[in-house]
This record gives structure tokens, sequence and C-alpha cells, in this order.
């Protein structure tokens, strides 16, 4: 196979000829919209159209979004929302997604050689006070972002909800994991109607709630018992 | 005692003789041999008598002994053809005076065609191989009367029938050397003749045969998988460990043999590379994986050439038996690259003095020590820059010729590469400080030709995100350790002659909409490939 650059332009036109869309139909408090890449945020106004690679926060605010598949979609507020994420995802892709995080937890068998010299892997610079995160500004991001992944569910899609809650479990860990996100994932797929996916992820609440001793997660054990029970054949 | 003590020592040396044969013979059977055989067939199942008296009166009889000459030829494997010709007789003369005699000979001539299959002769190592045998002809049964009575009176009365018959048997030979075996062999006859009723019968024997022919050989070469043909230099570290070949050996005898394979490359080896003498045992099969020792010659490889791979395989049981199988192998230019990405990683060359030395040009004094890395990534994308490589694309190569890629050093000193060249460059800088770094692969089914750029990871935590940017779709996290999600930053490495802003713009733009937005990771034709 031979490599050769693609010519940039080139590519976004090719890229965004395929690309989603969506209009903003409503606008109602502070919503703010991010184009692609790009570092800061602009004031959202109604008749604005969003591409896939747009971001939109609602602040103490509302948005109403017309996708170009003809689904109108409801933000509410602290809630961010990738455009891309409303995009449909066919039940293969999401059986792809999972796959893929399978094949990415699989151990590298790849035939390098062990005798190679290579370099340890040192993460420069990294010391005690640079290590401790911008809580404020990661727990708000983290709250906006969930909430995003709730509207997904709340505007009926199961399947953008599931793989959204995931990336967010990857992007922002909490420990110990007491198996909310895991339910809330467990209700997509039963809401897909994947009895089997369904009650995997219910069985892994049972096991994440174990660690925790809360009322909640004693709660959403006891909720996952039940639904375990109910779409067993 | 004496007799007693006399026993025990002829027992010792039969014993001893059984166990000096045991390496010679190795119980292999060679293909031909002739033997002859001391019949007893005691058809009339009479005694053998000498009678003598003072009267001059006297009685011989002597029964069941004959003799036979035997051919043997190996049909396939264990199973032999067999031919005897021999005769057995009975003879009983009664003399009452000098002048009157009478005498009975009967006699029976088997010539017999039959097989005989050594049955334990490829399982066990011992020196005696029983057989058993099957087989049938005819038989030239006579009966001859001679009668004198006085100096005048005489009868002679003779008889022949002709029959033809069958028999069953077993035996055993004892091998007293590859050539010489001893034979105890015992047959039941089937043939009815009208000169007996009692014609069947079993007969015994005891011989000696000379065998000549090939030996059937201890080990085979069942197969040689050759696993690599196309030797690719930059690889040479993996080769080292990864086999050539597979050579699939046989043991076909019922003891265990030893066998050593030696590989040597015409040109390219160090010197010839052993596996060690490894046991097979008995009846078993056993693939040996082959390795070679390169030398420095596989690194000087400019155009592709052909190399001959010699194997010689040793195998041994008491004797030793040398085969030998030789391939072609091609070795490709040191700097092709047959397009896979998983192989990439053996063209960086961090330890390289020239590139440490280029690498620690960089001087930084970063914001926070959390973003060092990041940092340090972005100084050294400038460094290239500043040394004006540039992009530029490869010739149009034909589909059945290797990829070329050129070493970080090979680059700097062009001053030019293409997009897996300055991949090569950027993450051997990278590497050579520590940095990780992983091959994005694309292979876009919405485009002709696929692409390659890069990623370094940058150590921060997700939470530190915002130290480098605002907004998290400008990086990648991954878990390239389970557990430890950190976040990496995609740079489209052709973009060299921009800042190291646009590179990584585009590169996140193109991971965005390739491996997210448009499922490529899921669908596998985004591919990150860590370098090492």
């Amino acid at each position: 196979m031979y490599r050769f650059m693609l010519i940039i332009t080139i590519f976004l036109r090719v890229a965004l000829s395929t690309a989603m869309t969506a209009t903003l139909a409503e606008v109602s408090g502070d919503v703010k919209i991010r184009r692609g890449l790009e570092e800061t945020w602009q004031q959202a106004a109604t008749g604005i159209t969003l591409e896939e690679v747009d971001t939109i926060l609602c602040l103490e605010g509302k948005a109403v979004l017309n996708l170009d598949n003809g689904m109108t979609f409801t933000l509410g507020s602290h809630s961010m929302l990738d455009i891309g994420d409303l995009k449909t995802i066919t039940r293969q892709q999401l059986f792809l997604y999972f796959m893929s995080l399978k094949i990415e937890k699989l151990p590298d068998h790849s035939s390098q050689p062990p005798a190679r010299l290579g370099k340890v892997s040192v993460v420069h610079g990294t010391g005690p006070d640079s290590n401790r995160p911008d809580d404020t500004l990661w727990k708000s991001r983290a709250k906006q972002e969930r909430n995003g992944a709730d509207a997904l569910f709340e505007n009926g899609l199961y399947a953008n909800a599931i793989i959204k809650w995931h990336k967010i479990r990857q992007r922002y860990p909490v420990e110990p994991d007491c198996g909310e996100i895991e339910s809330l994932i467990a209700r997509s797929f039963e809401e897909l109607k994947e009895s089997g996916r369904a009650i995997d992820a219910w069985q892994r609440v049972l096991e994440l709630t174990e660690n925790c001793d809360n009322p909640e997660a004693a709660q959403r054990a006891e909720t996952a018992g039940q639904h375990i029970d109910m779409l067993m054949p | 005692m004496r007799s007693v003590r006399k026993i025990n020592l002829l027992m010792a040396m039969i014993l001893l003789l059984f166990l000096s044969t045991y390496g010679i013979a190795g119980g292999r059977t060679r293909s031909s041999g002739v033997g002859v055989r001391l019949n007893y067939w005691n058809q009339f199942e009479q005694p053998t008598r000498i009678e003598a008296s003072t009267t001059g009166e006297s009685h011989i009889a002597v029964n069941g002994i004959g003799g036979a000459f035997y051919f043997f030829s190996r049909l396939y494997n264990d199973w032999f053809f067999e031919f005897s010709a021999g005769g057995v007789s009975n003879v009983d003369v009664i003399s009452t005076d000098a002048f009157s005699e009478e005498a009975q000979v009967d006699a029976v001539v088997p010539l017999l065609l039959g097989l005989r299959y050594d049955f334990f002769s490829s399982r066990w190592s011992a020196t005696v191989n029983p057989y058993l045998s099957a087989g049938g002809g005819a038989y030239l049964w006579s009966s001859n009367f001679v009668q004198q009575t006085g100096t005048a009176e005489q009868q002679l009365r003779i008889e022949t029938e002709f029959k033809t018959g069958y028999y069953l048997g077993a035996g055993l030979n004892l091998a007293l050397s590859s050539r010489v075996a001893l034979n105890f062999d015992v047959r039941r006859h089937f043939s009815e003749t009208r000169f007996n009723d009692n014609s069947d019968g079993f007969a015994f024997a005891v011989g000696v045969a000379y065998m000549w022919g090939k030996q059937r050989e201890f080990f085979r070469i069942k197969d040689i998988k050759w696993i690599v043909q196309d030797i690719y230099p930059a690889y040479y570290q993996f080769y080292n460990s990864y086999p050539l070949a597979l050579v699939t050996i046989e043991n076909r005898i019922g003891q265990a043999i030893e066998v050593n394979v030696v590989c040597d490359i015409t040109q390219f080896s160090e010197r010839p590379r052993e596996t060690g003498y490894l046991r097979i045992p008995g009846g078993q099969t056993k693939d040996i994986p082959v390795t070679a020792y390169w030398n420095r010659s596989l690194q000087q490889v400019n155009n592709r050439e052909t190399a001959i791979v010699d194997l010689q395989i040793h195998a041994r049981t008491g004797e030793e038996v040398l085969k030998q199988s030789s391939t072609e192998i091609v070795i490709h230019s040191r700097n092709a690259w047959n397009g896979d990405v998983d192989k990439l990683g053996f063209f960086l060359t961090p330890e390289d003095q020239t590139i440490r030395q280029l690498s620690r040009q960089v001087d930084i004094t970063p914001d926070s020590t959390a973003v060092a890395t990041f940092e340090r990534a972005k100084a050294l994308f400038g460094l290239l820059q500043q040394h004006n490589i540039r992009y530029l694309p490869d010739p149009n190569i034909p589909f059945y010729q290797d990829d070329r890629v050129q070493y970080a050093v090979e680059t700097l000193d062009l001053g030019h590469g293409d997009c897996d060249d300055l991949v090569v460059l950027y993450a051997s800088l990278l590497e050579s400080v520590g940095i990780h770094t992983a091959f994005v692969d694309v292979e876009d089914p919405q485009q002709e030709l696929a692409h390659l750029y890069l990623m370094f990871n940058t150590g921060l935590t997700p939470q530190q995100g915002a130290k480098i940017s605002a907004n998290s779709k400008r990086y990648v996290v991954r878990e390239s350790i389970p557990g430890r999600p950190t976040i990496w930053i995609p740079v489209e490495t052709t973009l060299i002659g921009e800042s190291f802003e646009v590179a990584w713009q585009q590169g996140a733009m193109a991971f965005l909409r390739q491996a997210v937005l448009r499922h490529g990771l899921a669908e596998r034709w985004v591919r990150i490939v860590d370098s090492h």
C-alpha cells in the first residue's frame, strides 16, 4: 500500500459533502456554540446552521435543533453536546464500536522484536503540584457533557446515548465507579430491545455497586436485580 | 554345579549377543534377503528310529527332516514378499539280512509364495522382529518304495502327486547385524495328499538369512514450511527470533532419535545457526523452528536481491544421517517497506547519535511541568521547520514493488520525505526524548490512497486537558496502558512546513472526522498503531 498526502482542501470538500448538519430552530437563555476545533465560544442565535464538528453549550438556557434527518432535538440547561453525537447510529455501528473497544483492550501481539531497544516511556515534567486537576472546570464540564448524554436518551437517541456515556466515562473517570453510567447504558439497551446486552450491563452494575457503600448504590443494585429478573427468559 | 555354571555362562553369552546387536541392527530390516532353513515337518507322525542287531537286521527311520531356500523382498513399509522352495522327507529303511532290504521314502517339495508382515519393526527397538506370514503354492508329493528280496527279486514303486495348498505362519527374525539374521519359523500347512491322511500339519524351521538393500529410514522430513521468504532488512531484529521455517521431522522407529537443524544463508549469515539436538520420541513427529544469525550485510542491501537458505538436518540414533534442503529467499532493500504499519516502528531510530543530538538542541521553559512533554514535542516540530524539511511525495511506484521509507537521518540529509518518512523522522525525535508515539493509519474507503500521520502521548490525564486546550476535540483520550487514560495529540506531519498549530489542527480534525464521526476506528479502517 502506498502513502500519499491527502490535499486538505479536497479532503474537507469530500468530508463536508457527507457530513450532517443541524439548524438552531429555537434559542432561549444563555446558549453558546463553538465551531470545530476553535478554542472560544460564540453566542448562539436562531437560524444558525451547525456542522457535525461543532459543539453547543446551554448554560442557563435551552436550545431546539432541527436535524437534517428531520428529527427535532431539545437540549436543556447546563448541557453540552457535540453536533456529531446526533448523527444516526445504526445497530451495526453500535456493535462495531463495542468490538473496537474490546480489540483495543487486547494485549498487543504484533510481531515486535523482543530485543528492540525502545525508549523507556517517561513523562517529563509531571510533578506532584502539576498533577492536581482543575477540579471545578473539569467537574463542570463533566456535568455538562453528562447532561448532554442524558438529553440524547430523553430524545430517544439511545444508541447515541450509549456511545456518549462510554466516552464520558473514559474522559471523566470517577473513583469509585458506582455504576451510575452503566445503569443508564443498561436502560438504553432495554429501549433498543437488546435484552442480552441490557442484562450484561445490569450485571456490571451489580458488580460495580459492590464497591460502594451509599444509598444510591444500594438502590441501583436493587433496580439492577429487578431488571435482570425481568429480562431473563 | 559345574553344569549349572556352564548353563549360566551360556545364558549370559546369549544375552550379551542380544545386547551387542541392539545398536547395530537398530530394529530396521533391509529391503531384501536370502536364507536357508532347516525344517522339521513330521507328516506321518512317526518317530525317528535307528535299530540294529547282531543278526544283521536293522531299521533306520528318519522322519520329517528337510531344508528350504527362501528369498524375501520389501513390498511396502513392513510388508514383505517371500518365495521359498524346499523339501521334507521321511525315510524308512528296513534290512532283514544282507540281501533283503526295503526302503520307503516319502517326500514333499513345497514351492510357496507368500506375504510376511513384520508387525513390530517400526515401533519396537529390539533386534527381535516377530512376524506373521501366509501364502500358498504347489506341494509336490511323492511316495517311493523299493524292495529287494534275496538276489533276484526287486520291486520299485514310485508315485507322485501334485497338489496346491496354503499355509499360515509366524516367526522371529533375530538380527545379528544389519545384514545377518537368525530365523525361527513355524507354519501350519494345509495340503492333502492321498499318500497320507494326515499330511496337514505344523512345520518348524530354523535358519539364517543374509540381507541387503536399503534399511527403512529412521526419520523423514515430512514437511518444510517456509514462513518467511521475503526479508526486509529494517525488521532484522524481528528475524533474529522469528522462525524462517518450520521443519517437520517424523521419527519412523520405536526409539527416540535426536535431530539438529543447521541454517545458513549465503552472504547474510554471521555463522550457521543450530537448533541444538532435539529429542523426538519414538513414532512421533515434531515441528522444529529454524532461525538464522543475520550479519551486517543485511543492512547494506540497496537493491532487492535473492539469497539461498541452506538447511542441514542431522539426525542420530546410534548412527547419524544427514539430509539437506535449500530454498531461495528475497532480500529487499534496507529502505523497503511492505506497507504493514505494524512494522513501521522498525524504521524508528531514536537511539541514533544524530537524532539524539538534534533532539537535545531543544531547550524549553514550559509554563508548568505538566505540559513539558507537549511543549517539547511542539519545539521539536519547530526544529524540523528550522531545518527546512519539506514534504515531497514518493515517485509513483508500481503495485508490485515495495514502498520505500527513509530512516530519520536520511530524511534530515535529503531535506525532504513523503508522509511515511516524515512520520518516521518526527517519531524518532520524539521517542529519543522519551515521548511515546503512535501511527494513525487511515485506509479511507472513500479515498483511493491510504494515509499516515502521527500522534504522541502528552502524559496528561483527561482532567488536565484544559492545560493544553479548552476544546477536547483537539486531542484524543487513549488508554495505551489499560486503566490509565492519557491525552494524545494528532499531528499531520506532512505539514512540516507549517506551524505546529496548523499541523496539530489538521491532524485533530482528520481524526475527528474519520475516526470518530465516520466511525473509522470502529470499522477498523482507521487504526492506531503504537510505534513500539
